[in-house]
């Protein structure tokens, strides 16, 4: 340790070197202080600008990956983009030919609508020679359509077009204030995916829904059961015939008439199997702005919207964070590669600096 | 007790200020005498050595440690203030006005405890056998020169001679008094021009 100097100016001096250094490290505090937190506010403000970036990036490779998806969510987007699907049959699986069973659907709906008398005639068709996929599926629709003011009068023939178009009806429809209305089409089908696709593009699809239920075991087993109740007629009339008395004979014919009843019974199932197959009906809602939509209608009527608000802000909050990931996933590797080369620079520029 | 060298303390003073000070307590006597032997002037000595201390202070964030001890960089700075003052004769205060500390008078009590430092005793009887072998034109350059303070421009004035000229006589005259201060085993300023 050096010995205080005996000199007055030299100790004069490192007293007021010393009131110097005391106030600077003072200032230093405080700036460093200040230093700390603005740069706290500098890592929230950049987080907060990367999340932002991280939802945009993620909204529009959403947005982008939604024109080649076929089971986007609907909302906003228009036509075929703003699909949702819903049950077990999705959009793409609507699209599989197999599902649809063309032929075999037209062919059963005429064979049980003119049931044939005969056990084998009664048969369905495609059980004959070609063996076509058995599926059977039922599809209904639901689509709910914005269409620009004073547009309603011109969309509401344009369904009806749609509907006509594709070899179908409009079954029933209603309208209010001629600013909206619904319309329920029945629509073979074979076409219901075009009839979906020609309705969302007539205007901002809000929302949209396709169901689909496999009858298929309902079909095979009442056609199981018809087969039993054939072959049981045809046992009944050879014992009618062979019957040596009339009390045999008024049995058989009882239970014949039994028999038949059941035929009936299952031959009116499978026809409205094969209708409902055949047949899928659309619901369609198209409104103007300020006519709420059909399926957007609240419930309760003591507070109407707080539910549905509900709904749609934890849609809203669950489609920002899905967007957010999204663009993370995208961001991360570009930061990752960005710190990397600033590490680089930074290492060289402080071993320059050491130099 | 501060154990860090003078070259962390240096580093540390640039975010703790008070650090410096210990450098400053470390080295202010040992450079005052440093300056009390190069311009035998106490009070010089002691503003070249106010000027030093706050020129580091306010350069410390350019100190770099290089391996070299601390205090080797603090001589530089005094070695360029030497430079200056023998070139213009004036001793700056910029670095002082820069961090804002004051120009002090050197109390007349130090002046005999800097020579006391410096031991210019012998360095005075030298000088004396210096000046009295030296060319009466280099004498009179000399004191004109160092005693009193004057530039060169002035020097030449008063001796009615070139510039070039009175600097010649005042060089040739100090290295004359360096020769015989170094027969004596003293030291006189190498920078002296």
């Amino acid at each position: 340790m050096p010995m205080p100097t005996e000199i007055r100016f030299l100790q004069d001096l490192e007293r007021d070197l010393s009131k110097i250094a005391d106030t600077e490290q003072q200032r230093e505090r405080s700036y460093a202080r200040a230093s700390r937190r603005s740069r706290l506010y500098g890592w929230l403000s950049a987080a907060a600008v990367l999340l932002g970036v991280a939802v945009l990036v993620g909204g529009l490779v959403q947005l982008g990956g939604g024109q080649s998806s076929s089971s986007s969510s609907g909302g906003s987007g228009r036509g075929r983009d703003a699909f949702s699907t819903v049950g077990s049959a999705a959009w793409g699986g609507a699209l599989d030919p197999s599902l649809n069973g063309k032929g075999s659907e037209a062919t059963d709906f005429a064979g049980a609508s003119q049931p044939e008398p005969t056990p084998a005639s009664a048969a369905p068709s495609d059980s004959g020679g070609s063996k076509t996929d058995l599926t059977k599926i039922v599809r209904d629709g639901a689509i709910s359509v914005s269409i620009e003011r004073g547009q309603f009068a011109n969309i509401a023939a344009k369904v009806v077009t749609v509907a006509r178009r594709n070899g179908g009806e409009v079954l029933s429809s209603t309208t209010t204030e001629g600013i909206s209305g619904t319309f329920t089409l029945r629509i073979p089908a074979a076409h219901f995916d075009e009839a979906m696709v020609e309705l969302a593009a007539l205007g901002m699809v809000d929302s949209s829904e396709i169901h689909g239920q496999d009858v298929t075991a309902d079909y095979l087993d009442a056609k199981a059961h018809l087969k039993i109740l054939y072959a049981r007629r045809k046992f009944l009339f050879g014992l009618m015939a062979k019957a040596s008395t009339q009390s045999q004979s008024l049995t058989a014919r009882r239970q014949l008439e039994q028999t038949q009843l059941q035929i009936d019974k299952i031959t009116g199932q499978l026809r409205y199997l094969n209708n409902q197959v055949a047949i899928s009906t659309i619901k369609v809602d198209v409104h103007e702005p300020g006519a709420a939509p059909v399926g957007q209608e609240p419930t309760d009527t003591e507070n109407p919207s707080l539910g549905h608000a509900f709904d749609r802000a934890v849609h809203g909050f669950l489609s920002v964070l899905g967007a957010m990931v999204i663009g993370l996933g995208y961001l991360i590797p570009l930061l990752v590669l960005g710190a990397i080369v600033y590490s680089v620079v930074w290492l060289a520029r402080r071993r320059r600096r050491s130099r | 007790m501060d154990e860090r060298s003078d070259a962390e303390l240096l580093i540390a003073s640039r975010s703790e200020p008070r650090a410096f000070v210990e450098v400053y307590r470390r080295h202010a006597e040992e450079l005052l005498r440093y300056f009390a032997r190069r311009t035998l002037d106490p009070e010089a000595a002691a503003e070249l050595t106010a000027e030093t201390f706050a020129e580091a202070y306010a350069s410390r964030r350019n100190y770099r440690d290089t391996g070299a001890d601390g205090v080797a960089w603090l001589y530089g700075i005094a070695r360029h203030q030497l430079s200056r003052f023998f070139r213009s004769g004036r001793i700056d205060a910029a670095a002082r006005r820069r961090i804002g500390l004051a120009t002090q008078e050197l109390p007349p009590e130090d002046f005999e405890r800097i020579e006391e430092l410096v031991d210019l005793a012998p360095i005075r009887e030298a000088m004396v056998e210096a000046l009295d072998m030296l060319a009466e034109d280099q004498r009179d350059a000399l004191r004109l020169r160092v005693i009193d303070g004057l530039g060169y421009a002035e020097v030449a004035a008063q001796l009615g001679c070139a510039e070039a000229a009175a600097r010649q006589r005042v060089s040739r005259g100090l290295r004359r008094i360096a020769l015989v201060l170094q027969q004596r085993g003293l030291t006189l300023a190498t920078e002296v021009e």
